[in-house]
């Protein structure tokens, strides 16, 4: 079944890649949400990440299980080459406060991370990782790919992504840490 | 390496289907990017075409998803985005303000000056609005690896670029964050500096034209050009398919101007000219389709430039 589908893609059917984006467009659409914050560019990123992905179709390999991590790895690609422009854009990312605002995300380590503030918590505490770390945590701890599967999609060795899981981890739990024993909890406020 | 030890310190946000609509919106786009069945129109000049085939051959080593493609099916991306068409006079107004910017005096500048804009940010009307506040910029002329100084709403911010991942310093910085000196490099030929904007920010944005037009906002709104310089901004957006004009639109400092403006998606971008000078002095965006975010009219971002200048120190206004 998926490698019929695979074999129908790489010879080009653009039915088949209508199945494809009915299949993966939602997923491919929260993951580019967790690796940006933003739904609007997750948009875009569905869209690039389909048509870059029908560019290299005849890369895919024909074997294989679900064309899924493939098309995660595409976007993973996608969104770093996707920004909106702009100075205040830039300028805004090197504001983000550096302490004092992770307390929230202790607070809210207990509940269900569903409303606006408590992704903005969860935000801030990812923007914190390396970029590289950050694609590591989103595709193995948050779409839950093994470490072989987002090893290929991102084109490193298993042993990267090892490494760089274990650096988030690292990263997450001193920052996690911090906030336990840290100053009384400030909120933004405006 | 226990994964759910990591989902316990950060669990993932829970996820959304794409908003109503946006699936077969998105589907559309996608398939007629391949090529489906689905009519293509030339969007853009026809001269972008063989600047872009030829300097997109060039990029190496970056994700490229070419929407100006000219070359075979199999690596052709087309993504035809509905836009209005060019209103005649909005080149017309373009050029008028080119002319008066081209006119101003080219300043002498050194390398340990600094680029002083003042703007007034806000008030936005739609949701999580916010008050208009004062902001001040000092970014260095030459090297951003110096200390500039971004003060708004009364706290400071250190705009030193050392350190920041891919910077070598000295930094002269790059299309969506330049110094003044990379400005000056810009290329004063209309055409060929609207080829390097596309090319610079392939990848970037909803749709190339877009992006173009926000780049080429944000370089006038937010930096100090040398008047040539802004002249062939100003006549490089004339060039992108959809500009228009709006009669009447105002700053975030109350005044009222003459607009070129361009819609993409659901908001309308505006750049706000002094009737009688001509000078830019504001910027707006305005929400054209009602949405959970707002009916249209909503006022979604707002600007008011009230200074700009090339000063001798981070603090100096003049």
């Amino acid at each position: 079944m998926h490698t019929n589908l695979r074999a129908r893609i790489r010879a080009g059917d653009q039915h088949a890649f209508g199945e494809l984006f009915d299949a993966h467009a939602r997923a491919v659409y929260n993951h580019a949400f967790r690796l940006t914050g933003d739904w609007s560019v997750a948009e875009d990123v569905v869209s690039l990440t389909f048509l870059e992905a029908w560019r290299r179709r005849e890369r895919l390999e024909p074997d294989g299980g679900s064309t899924l991590p493939w098309l995660l790895g595409i976007a993973t690609n996608v969104t770093r080459n996707t920004a909106r422009a702009g100075r205040r854009h830039r300028e805004a990312l090197r504001r983000l406060p550096t302490a004092g605002s992770a307390p929230d995300f202790a607070d809210e380590l207990a509940g269900r991370l569903d409303d606006a503030r408590r992704l903005a918590a969860v935000r801030l505490v990812l923007d914190r990782l390396r970029r590289a770390e950050r694609e590591v945590f989103v595709l193995c701890v948050w779409s839950g790919l093994d470490y072989a599967t987002a090893a290929r999609a991102l084109r490193v060795p298993v042993g990267t992504v090892r490494s760089r899981l274990s650096r988030a981890r690292t990263r997450l739990r001193s920052l996690a840490e911090d906030e336990l024993a840290g100053d009384p909890i400030r909120k933004a406020h405006r | 390496m226990n994964p759910d030890d990591l989902t316990r310190l950060l669990p993932a946000p829970a996820e959304r289907d794409l908003p109503r609509g946006r699936h077969e919106v998105l589907r559309a786009r996608v398939l007629a990017g391949i090529g489906a069945d689905v009519p293509k129109r030339r969007r853009t000049p026809a001269w972008v075409v063989p600047v872009l085939a030829v300097a997109t051959a060039a990029v190496v080593g970056l994700v490229t998803v070419s929407m100006h493609h000219s070359t075979a099916p199999a690596s052709a991306v087309a993504v035809p985005v509905p836009h209005a068409p060019t209103n005649p006079r909005a080149v017309t107004l373009l050029a008028q303000v080119a002319s008066a910017a081209g006119k101003q005096s080219t300043p002498v500048v050194r390398d340990d000056q600094f680029e002083y804009v003042e703007t007034k940010e806000g008030a936005t009307t739609g949701p999580g609005a916010a008050p208009a506040d004062i902001r001040q910029s000092w970014l260095p002329v030459a090297d951003l690896c110096r200390h500039g100084l971004l003060r708004e709403g009364g706290q400071d911010a250190d705009l030193s670029e050392r350190g920041q991942p891919g910077v070598t310093c000295p930094y002269g910085g790059d299309l969506n964050y330049p110094s003044y000196r990379l400005l000056a490099g810009l290329p004063t030929d209309p055409q060929t500096l609207l080829a390097t904007i596309y090319l610079q920010e392939q990848g970037h944005g909803s749709d190339p034209d877009s992006q173009a037009f926000t780049t080429i906002g944000d370089l006038l709104r937010d930096s100090v050009p040398p008047p040539a310089v802004s002249a062939a901004l100003y006549r490089a957006a004339a060039l992108i398919p959809g500009v228009q004009v709006e009669s009447d639109a105002v700053d975030a400092a109350g005044r009222h101007g003459i607009a070129v403006s361009r819609s993409s998606q659901a908001t309308r971008y505006e750049w706000i000219f002094d009737r009688t000078s001509l000078v830019m002095i504001g910027e707006r965006e305005v929400r054209t389709k009602a949405s959970k975010i707002g009916a249209p009219g909503t006022i979604m971002d707002n600007t008011a430039i009230l200074a700009k200048a090339i000063v001798d120190s981070v603090g100096a206004t003049r």
